[in-house]
């Protein structure tokens, strides 16, 4: 009877731990996360929206939206006087700490798995390492044949300072405001460095809809592209540009780096690690660190950035009305800085009589390949011929370097 | 093209450079101001007391001329590396003998080559290029303008000898693509 008593209490301690009580006990939101990252892991498999990063950050957020599963506590050291202390206890813990006279045992209580993978997010440690991969699979080729691409990719970034006159204007923080506008930069490590220093209890809102746009880039840009151009300008077809010569690919990496990093010592993290992988490319001596960063190392950053982003959007952060703001304002960087690559693209046309097809402006966001591909894909709608794919990747590469930029600088001021 | 481009950016960085320099200096003062006052234990007290709405202009009007001012840079000098690229290896080519498969002449050569008839006197074919017998003179013709017109003025190409390409089978477009993408760069 005994047994069977002491069974039934068991049952009943555990069924008050579960995480159903929890739900029913006022974490009513982490419930309705559930159902948000359930449906983001449909979108992620089902209908292939980024799934590398929309995956684990699903995943990540039901994790963390499932109470008392403890995934995401902090580390807590936690002071228990000697006399409610059991000999248990003391015999594990040990530490003996001496208090205004009373003596207390001091008792660690670990964190959760997420939370000690998320320090690196909140150090700063993943995303200029996933630049790092980023640089070694890109070839700066063709923009090193068509420099002018530079400026291209310098105009797609007005979308940033566009959300945050906005953003501002919403009455957000400034730090917050910040985090939304380096969403109009089209790039998923750099949108994170920047909110993890800015504002870094908004990283799991940002971060989805930072790489829910990017998703959407296909079904985005063409609006503005097609609306912007006429017909004339959009079937222009670009001579090749010059070939480049394997020195100058070398040298392309370390010369930027010095130059952005002496002059803007806040962008130096990211766009020294991004020409660092580069340059582990371009070498050609050092193939196996090569593959690794833009294979293994990428693989492993992306599960660990990737997961622990996911588990910041808890139910009180996420659920609120300025998700919505953040969502909405997204929206606006991302279509205004395609609208500012195609305008530049406008004027290059103009100013270069007719050599530039202003298509080739919206792939300055930094979202590589895809908005490569897009230009490529609207350029043959109106003209098959045309192979604009190449003389996007310029722009598309230079929009890395400039967002990379804006971000350091909106972190030199606003942090 | 892009000597053109290069001057209108000229121009217009000089029409700006008054409102870049009074932006830039406005905002390493915060820079730096943010930078020192990070640094201490009271936080960012500069930026603390800007209204939102300075703040709002200050980091728009900075960012937007700053990350122009960089690529613009980087824009200059890459362009004028690339030149300095290929003033180097322009000199260092030399085209004997090379089976020309990939002077695939454009329609456009043809009426072109009517009008660079200076130019070509220019290229200096002493010699006239060996060939069989096989090859019509008007293709060697075509042949030598479009080669003409891949010379800058200053480096001329020399044509050694015009041969049929071996494989008679395979398209020249399908080799043309295959010595494009596996030549050395």
């Amino acid at each position: 009877m005994n047994i069977i008593s002491q069974f039934w209490e068991t049952i009943k301690d555990l069924a008050m731990d579960s995480g159903i009580v929890g739900f029913i006990n006022g974490e009513w939101r982490n419930l309705i996360m559930v159902a948000v990252s359930c449906a983001l892991i449909y979108l992620a498999i089902g209908k292939q929206f980024e799934p590398m990063l929309l995956l684990p950050i699903a995943f990540g957020m039901l994790l963390a939206n499932l109470p008392f599963a403890g995934l995401t506590t902090v580390p807590q050291t936690e002071l228990i006087p000697i006399a409610q202390a059991s000999a248990a206890d003391i015999a594990k813990y040990g530490t003996i700490i001496a208090q205004d006279g009373l003596e207390y045992v001091q008792v660690e209580h670990a964190g959760g798995l997420l939370y000690y993978l998320y320090l690196g997010v909140k150090l700063g440690i993943y995303p200029p390492l996933i630049f790092l991969g980023i640089g070694a699979m890109t070839d700066f080729g063709p923009l090193l044949s068509n420099p002018s691409s530079f400026l291209l990719g310098a105009a797609a970034q007005l979308g940033i300072f566009v959300a945050f006159i906005l953003a501002m204007v919403c009455g957000l923080d400034p730090g917050l405001a910040g985090s939304i506008a380096i969403i109009g930069g089209a790039d998923g490590p750099t949108a994170i460095y920047v909110t993890s220093k800015l504002a870094p209890e908004y990283l799991g809102s940002i971060a989805v809809a930072a790489y829910s746009y990017m998703a959407l880039i296909p079904f985005i840009q063409p609006i503005f592209m097609k609306a912007l151009t006429t017909q004339k300008e959009r079937t222009v077809v670009m001579k090749p540009g010059r070939v480049v010569t394997k020195m100058e690919k070398i040298l392309f990496p370390i010369i930027v780096t010095i130059i952005v990093s002496l002059l803007l010592p806040s962008a130096a993290t990211l766009v020294g690690m991004l020409m660092l992988g580069n340059l582990f490319r371009e070498s050609g001596v050092v193939s196996r660190i090569s593959n690794t960063a833009q294979n293994e190392l990428m693989n492993i950053i992306t599960i660990f950035l990737g997961v622990t982003v996911g588990a910041t959007a808890k139910g009180d952060v996420f659920l609120t009305p300025t998700t919505l703001l953040i969502i909405g304002l997204g929206l606006v960087a991302f279509c205004f800085g395609t609208i500012g690559g195609i305008l530049l693209g406008k004027l290059m046309y103009v100013v270069t009589k007719g050599k530039v097809n202003p298509l080739i402006g919206s792939a300055g966001v930094s979202a590589v390949p895809m908005a490569a591909r897009v230009s490529q894909k609207v350029g043959q709608e109106y003209n098959p011929g045309n192979f604009l794919l190449m003389h996007a990747m310029g722009p598309n590469v230079a929009g890395v370097i400039g967002s990379a930029v804006a971000a350091g600088i909106l972190i030199s001021i606003l942090g | 093209m892009f000597a053109n481009l290069t001057r209108e950016v000229h121009k217009l960085l000089s029409n700006l450079s008054s409102i870049i320099l009074n932006a830039v200096s406005e905002s390493t003062a915060v820079v730096s101001d943010s930078a020192v006052s990070s640094a201490d234990a009271a936080g960012k007290s500069v930026l603390d007391t800007m209204p939102r709405s300075e703040l709002m202009v200050v980091v728009t009007i900075t960012g937007i001329v700053v990350v122009f001012a960089m690529l613009v840079l980087l824009t200059l000098l890459f362009a004028f590396y690339g030149k300095i690229a290929d003033g180097i290896s322009g000199r260092a080519k030399k085209k004997s003998g090379e089976k020309i498969k990939n002077a695939a002449p454009t329609p456009k050569a043809a009426p072109a080559a009517a009008k660079k008839t200076s130019s070509a006197q220019s290229v200096k074919t002493a010699s006239a290029p060996v060939s069989d017998g096989s090859i019509p003179e008007e293709i060697i013709a075509v042949i030598a303008a479009a080669v003409a017109s891949m010379s800058d003025g200053t480096t001329g190409y020399q044509i050694r000898s015009v041969r049929r390409a071996s494989r008679q089978g395979a398209s020249a477009w399908r080799q043309a693509a295959l010595a494009e993408n596996t030549r050395r760069f």
